[in-house]
């Protein structure tokens, strides 16, 4: 099912006044699409999420689910008349019922036939591994199984729509690695159109067909994850996406015998070949592993001091200095240690410029 | 350390002192009960004369109060808590304006003397026709001990996560279907000491059913105790701890079964705020 | 309370559930007092009519002694037995927060009296206080505390000590019970602290938790102050007001007049006893919220 909204916008009012938590988004999302939300706490991602399930009705706007107004002037369609499932952060299995309980509430609720709702059950939790542990309570169960009793209880009902409010972040690292690569798997299966929220910007990259960057309520970027990595829109999406986070520094941008290239305070710094640049105050960003740093000068390059060399396995990562700047760079280099006098080239193909 | 033996002997003094206290008019009850003669007790050992007068004797009417107090008692704790319920339910959960001043204008009128309303529900009742019956005293009791309820739940369901919720209403509960199928059996352990605290409360009420009954058809226990008067002049004081005894020993087991649940209770319903 | 993140389910729905509660609040307790209020400026006893006398049943009881007995009784029972019960219950409530072994059981010592009909116990107490073979007096001739048995209903003071006694052990408990919630909720490493620094328990507990306590028991005591500004079941049963109307409480005195059939006057009485009440739940509820507020 394809999702669209139009100029959706959500205010609350509080004891400190109005705010704006969404505001103006719009966003096609396609049908059986794996659709990440990606933004820092308080960027109104979550709050999309429950606009789309029906659990809070937006301030103006529009929701439609293939083509069918949900929410709208005039128009409001409740979570009942919308087929949505849902994953919550911390699982929301219900503590009184057994796995199979919570697996079975929500075609309980709808009634259905109680044969069929044994075969569902039962499909959806051999899907998920989990059929010993159906007589369990979720009180018994490690983070991992409740994970996927959830999942279970969310596909079980064959939504139209999955959404999954940051399913992995209560589970430990090594967990969450493997449960993503299956929440992938399982929805390329399944083909449903899932909405996913996150704050971290691996698993956006990593499970994400398209992924938008949500900042202040306001739509900052929608791309593929290769798109926002080499192409960010602008300053927040750029720092956001990628480890280590991509160097930006104020900079000025001069014009020399037609040649654009940007500098700090006198030093140039590195040739800029994209069209259509005006001199004047701008910031220029860089990737860590865009960053050529060797023992001997080349063309192009600035000296520098490294201040700090912190080794991450196959790559170390230098902090230092460049015309008054802090930077990180990515080296392979293990000679280049703290304290020693260095080379740094900026890759000019690979810099990004915001004005 | 000298000074911790001091403290801990102290300590065992209170706690002993501190039983005594509480416990001597109960033991003092259950030794007149089992005595021929409250002026000597135990002498000539213990009978249980007055247990079998108190059962046996219909023209005392024991045990129609002591029915009589069960069938009000439960009636008015089952009715409290289905509609505080609903009631928590609303102000924890759903959307509406004046939340705060339904709690606290509840909270105010719990603390009214109950003098204040006698009159006049002596004659509405006298109108209505119900004097002397048992929606006569379940009725003002649902509303008297509602606050205390309301107050209790409100903090049980309060600790049930919202999410929770969230969940049940994606996957197809309306707002009554959230109430029964998910936040009342999470909270059972609250609710049933809530319902075992209204009990209580309206077991032990004194004044309303001292004016709105006339007669063993509706009286209740403390009103019956209070006025139990012996077959023949003399004060029977035998009987009368008999009838305590029985009446207080299923309260003094329930209370000690479930001190903790309503100990919980008691103290989340007054010391919330 | 209301805003984000709420889930949206109508406000017409919520005022269903709200409304059997507040369908039995008003039906039988605020209608009451309201036809309460309006019979207080009637005279209206029992087969002799109804006559508007707007104020008259209140400049009679500002003059009735009576009714100033009654009032001059409750104030001073609650200037004697509150601060006892916030005494003892505190006391309580310090020696149950202790590591005691079978903890429930110490507890459920002191909830037993809270927890029984105060008309039963009031029964115990009676037969505790008879002056032939009673508790009482059994243990003040035997210990050589009075020279003879002490008839305690029988006079004004010993009515009133019996009926203290009576009151404190049933409402003890409930201050230890609350006292004893917000002991738990000093942070037990603020004492830890206070014990580094070499404080003794007994400092510990007047300097650190104490003051921490200071909340629990203003609640404490105007909670207390409320309810036994309403006393009556242990005084109708015990005493019965007297002797002469010394142990009477505005609440029996109303009674008293209603269950006479003088239901103007009773309405009166009680209008007055309410009024101060409410002056001390209104405070209440603002002590109470203002936890509520933040």
């Amino acid at each position: 099912m394809n999702i669209s909204l139009k100029s959706l916008k959500k205010d609350f009012t509080s004891a400190r006044g109005k705010f704006t938590v969404l505001d103006s988004v719009d966003l096609e999302i396609k049908e059986g699409e794996f659709f990440v939300l990606l933004g820092p706490s308080g960027c109104g991602k979550s709050t999309l999420l429950n606009l789309l399930a029906g659990l809070e009705k937006p301030s103006s706007g529009e929701i439609s689910f293939g083509g069918t107004l949900m929410a709208g002037p005039g128009k409001f369609t409740g979570p009942r008349g919308r087929n949505v499932a849902m994953v919550f952060q911390s699982y929301a299995l219900y503590p009184h019922l057994t796995v199979f309980g919570n697996i079975a509430f929500p075609l309980n609720i709808a009634k259905v036939p109680k044969p069929e709702i044994k075969e569902r059950v039962e499909k959806a939790a051999a899907m998920l591994g989990i059929t010993a542990l159906l007589g369990s309570k979720p009180g018994e169960l490690s983070g991992g199984e409740r994970q996927r009793v959830a999942i279970a209880r969310a596909v079980v009902r064959r939504p139209d729509v999955l959404l999954f409010d940051e399913p992995l972040s209560n589970l430990d690292a090594q967990l969450r690695l493997a449960t993503r690569v299956e929440l992938k798997k399982l929805q390329r299966e399944l083909g449903i159109t899932s909405i996913y929220v996150t704050h971290d910007q691996v698993e956006a990259m990593t499970l994400g067909d398209r992924v938008a960057v949500l900042k202040d309520g306001k739509l900052q970027q929608l791309d593929t994850p290769m798109g926002l990595y080499e192409r960010p829109a602008n300053r927040f999406v750029a720092q956001f996406i990628g480890f280590p986070p991509m160097n930006l520094m104020d900079c000025t941008l001069t014009e020399e015998a037609g040649a654009m290239a940007a500098g700090i305070g006198g030093v140039r710094l590195v040739p800029l070949k994209k069209p259509g640049l005006k001199t004047g105050p701008a910031s220029i960003g860089i990737r860590p592993s865009d960053i050529e740093v060797s023992r001997e000068p080349v063309p192009g390059s600035v000296p520098v001091r490294i201040d700090l060399a912190e080794p991450l396995g196959r790559d170390i990562l230098l902090s230092f200095s460049l015309a008054g700047t802090e930077v990180s760079a990515l080296t392979g280099d293990a000679g280049l240690t703290e304290g020693r006098e260095a080379h740094a080239r900026l890759i000019p193909e690979k810099v990004h410029v915001f004005i | 350390m000298k000074s911790e033996t001091t403290e801990r002997i102290l300590l065992w003094a209170g706690a002993l002192a501190m039983a005594v206290f509480c416990l001597t008019p109960f033991l003092y009850m259950f030794a007149v009960s089992l005595s021929a003669r409250p002026d000597q007790i135990g002498a000539g050992g213990f009978t249980p004369a007055n247990y079998a007068t108190v059962l046996g004797t219909p023209s005392l009417h024991f045990l129609d109060y002591l029915r009589n107090s069960l069938i009000v008692s439960a009636l008015s704790a089952i009715i409290t808590v289905l509609i505080a319920s609903l009631a928590a339910y609303a102000i924890t959960r759903l959307e509406m304006k004046g939340k705060a001043v339904v709690l606290f204008f509840v909270l105010a009128v719990s603390m009214f003397p109950q003098v204040s309303l006698i009159g006049y529900l002596f004659k509405l009742m006298s109108d209505l026709g119900l004097i002397n019956t048992y929606a006569a005293l379940v009725a003002p009791y649902v509303a008297w001990i509602l606050p205390l309820s309301l107050w209790i739940l409100v903090s049980y369901f309060d600790q049930i996560p919202r999410e929770l919720d969230r969940a049940a209403i994606v996957d197809g509960c309306s707002p009554a279907q959230v109430l029964y199928k998910v936040i009342l059996p999470v909270a059972l352990p609250g609710v049933l000491s809530t319902a075992l605290l209204s009990f209580i409360f309206a077991f032990n009420e004194f004044i309303f059913a001292l004016i709105l009954t006339t007669d063993y058809s509706a009286r209740t226990i403390p009103v019956g105790i209070a006025m139990f008067q012996g077959l023949h002049g003399e004060i029977p004081w035998g009987n009368i701890m008999a009838a305590s005894a029985i009446t207080t020993a299923p309260i003094m087991l329930l209370t000690a079964v479930f001190q903790r649940h309503i100990i919980q209770g008691l103290t989340r319903g007054a010391v919330k705020g | 309370m209301a805003g984000r993140g709420e889930v949206v389910t109508g406000g017409r729905e919520a005022y269903f559930f709200i409304a059997p509660l507040l369908l039995f609040v008003f039906a039988f307790i605020v209608f009451p007092i309201a036809g309460t209020f309006f019979s207080s400026f009637f005279s209206d006893v029992t087969f002799m009519g109804k006559k508007f006398i707007f104020l008259s049943n209140y400049t009679h009881a500002f003059s009735d002694p009576g009714f100033r007995q009654a009032f001059g009784f409750t104030l001073t029972f609650i200037a004697v037995a509150v601060p006892l019960e916030l005494f003892i219950g505190t006391a309580f409530a310090v020696i149950l927060d202790q590591e005691l072994p079978l903890r429930g059981l110490w507890r459920a010592c002191v909830l037993i009296p809270w927890a029984i009909p105060s008309a039963v116990s009031a029964r115990i107490w009676q037969l505790i206080y008879n002056y032939g073979y009673g508790l009482a007096n059994f243990i003040a001739v035997h210990s050589g505390l009075a020279d003879g048995p002490v008839n305690w209903t029988g006079t004004a003071s010993g009515s009133f000590i019996a009926l203290l006694a009576a009151d404190v052990w049933k409402t003890a408990p409930f201050v230890a019970l609350i006292v004893l919630a917000g002991l738990q909720a000093v942070p037990s490493d603020l004492k830890a602290q206070a014990r580094v620094d070499r404080a003794t328990s007994f400092q510990v507990f007047r300097l650190v938790t104490l003051p921490l306590l200071k909340p629990v028991l203003t609640v404490a005591l105007l909670f207390r102050t409320i309810d036994t500004l309403r006393i009556f079941d242990v005084i109708y049963v015990l005493t019965g007001g007297g002797p002469g109307g010394s142990t009477t409480s505005v609440s029996l005195y109303a009674y008293n007049y209603f269950a006479g059939g003088d239901f103007g006057y009773g309405s009166a009485v009680s209008m007055l006893l309410f009024m101060v009440s409410f002056g001390l739940s209104w405070l209440y509820v603002r002590l109470a919220g203002f936890g509520e507020a933040a």
